[in-house]
């Protein structure tokens, strides 16, 4: 079930004139900003900052509707950092970070150790041959998404968000095993 | 743990074009894309690194306290119908349908694929006012490219639009007002004749 935005607590301030609203729209964007660049992009943050400033004029400008909202620009700053990640992609600068993915892995082999050969084939195998409901949820739960996270995202309860995870996690283990990797 | 988790959600490997929009990655976890579509995208990470790290940042980013929306119990379908907790169902069901209906604000680009592939292509970090020219990389035959100039505190100098060649120079006359030394920023988008759009990110031209 998809939750409303949370916008009426962090409207923009009732400031005449271009200045103070562009004063706001620059303090949420750099702490949109802050939350959620890697690493890698904090140096070019104040670049970044910029470019969704444009974005945003530019919106305003092409539909003459001023910004109101923070979690309108928090998607603006969203898109800009994808867009700067997929470009560094692109022109080989970046590589992808799937370091918070590693703590899961026990889970799914339920040992800890070094990764035996052709796992991450098995895996990926393993993974698209869950039933749909239940590989949503399994992937989510190795992005790190907790239950009521996930549950929105699928539209459904949390309970049951826990038992597609349990039940898809088990399932992934007696597909590995049926590949000879078990632990 | 040596894992390497990169060839699990494999990223080189990744179908690019088959990439959803950030927009779009943003709005399945805030749980607003139709289950169906959101199933897709997720199924999508489990072969491409990239989209699967930017579902993670935008995880993140949704979990701060700025934007943390308020948690809305999900009711089955089911419960709605015993006796007084029906009642309760639906009035809870009524105040999340009240939640879901108020008019959302307007999405940032959905649908559209914009990659940030465009770059400057300057000669220098400064240019005279008689000769602001801006130039950037091509991106491809049949392009139209839209430009917008400002100053650092979003005053529009000047703007220009359905530019078929990549580059433009701004008319001396809507430099006037800037004393030299004026730092401006410019930024262009190109719409593809796929419909797609890719931008640049702003860059930094001081007026000599």
């Amino acid at each position: 079930m998809p939750l409303p935005e949370r916008d009426e607590s962090e409207q923009a301030p009732d400031v005449p004139g271009d200045a103070g609203r562009a004063h706001w729209m620059r303090r949420v964007l750099e702490r949109a900003f802050s939350r959620m660049l890697p690493a890698a992009l904090g140096p070019a943050r104040e670049d970044l900052v910029q470019t969704a400033l444009l974005r945003v004029l530019e919106r305003r400008e092409r539909e003459k509707e001023p910004v109101r909202t923070a979690s309108y620009l928090w998607k603006v700053a969203f898109t800009v950092t994808a867009d700067e990640l997929r470009r560094r992609r692109r022109a080989g600068e970046e590589s992808v970070d799937d370091t918070a993915l590693e703590a899961h892995l026990h889970e799914v082999r339920g040992v800890e150790g070094p990764r035996p050969v052709g796992l991450g084939v098995a895996l990926r195998d393993c993974l698209q041959r869950l039933a749909t409901e239940r590989r949503g949820a399994v992937v989510l739960h190795l992005q790190g998404f907790a239950a009521p996270e996930a549950a929105r995202v699928l539209h459904t309860g949390e309970k049951r968000v826990q038992n597609l995870t349990y039940r898809g996690l088990a399932d992934l283990r007696n597909c590995l095993t049926r590949k000879g990797l078990s632990p | 743990m040596s894992t390497d988790w990169a060839s699990v959600f494999q990223s080189r490997a990744a179908p690019h074009g088959q990439c959803a929009s950030p927009a779009e990655i943003w709005d399945a976890v805030l749980g607003k894309l139709p289950v169906g579509r959101t199933r897709a995208l997720l199924d999508h990470t489990v072969s491409c690194g990239e989209c699967a790290q930017l579902w993670r940042i935008a995880r993140d980013a949704q979990a701060s306290d700025e934007l943390r929306p308020a948690v809305v119990e999900h009711i089955p379908p089911w419960r709605a119908w015993l006796g007084w907790g029906g009642l309760v169902g639906l009035s809870a069901a009524a105040a999340v349908a009240f939640l879901i209906l108020r008019p959302a604000e307007p999405s940032v680009e959905r649908g559209r694929a914009t990659t940030g592939a465009l770059s400057a292509r300057m000669p220098s970090t400064e240019l005279p006012r008689d000769g602001f020219r801006l130039q950037w990389t091509p991106a491809g035959d049949g392009a139209r490219y839209r430009v917008l100039v400002t100053t650092t505190d979003l005053t529009v100098v000047d703007t220009a639009s359905a530019l078929s060649t990549p580059e433009y120079q701004v008319p001396a006359p809507r430099l006037t007002p800037f004393a030299a030394g004026t730092t401006l920023l410019w930024r262009v988008e190109a719409q593809l004749p796929d419909g797609k759009t890719v931008s640049s990110s702003a860059t930094a031209v001081t007026l000599r």
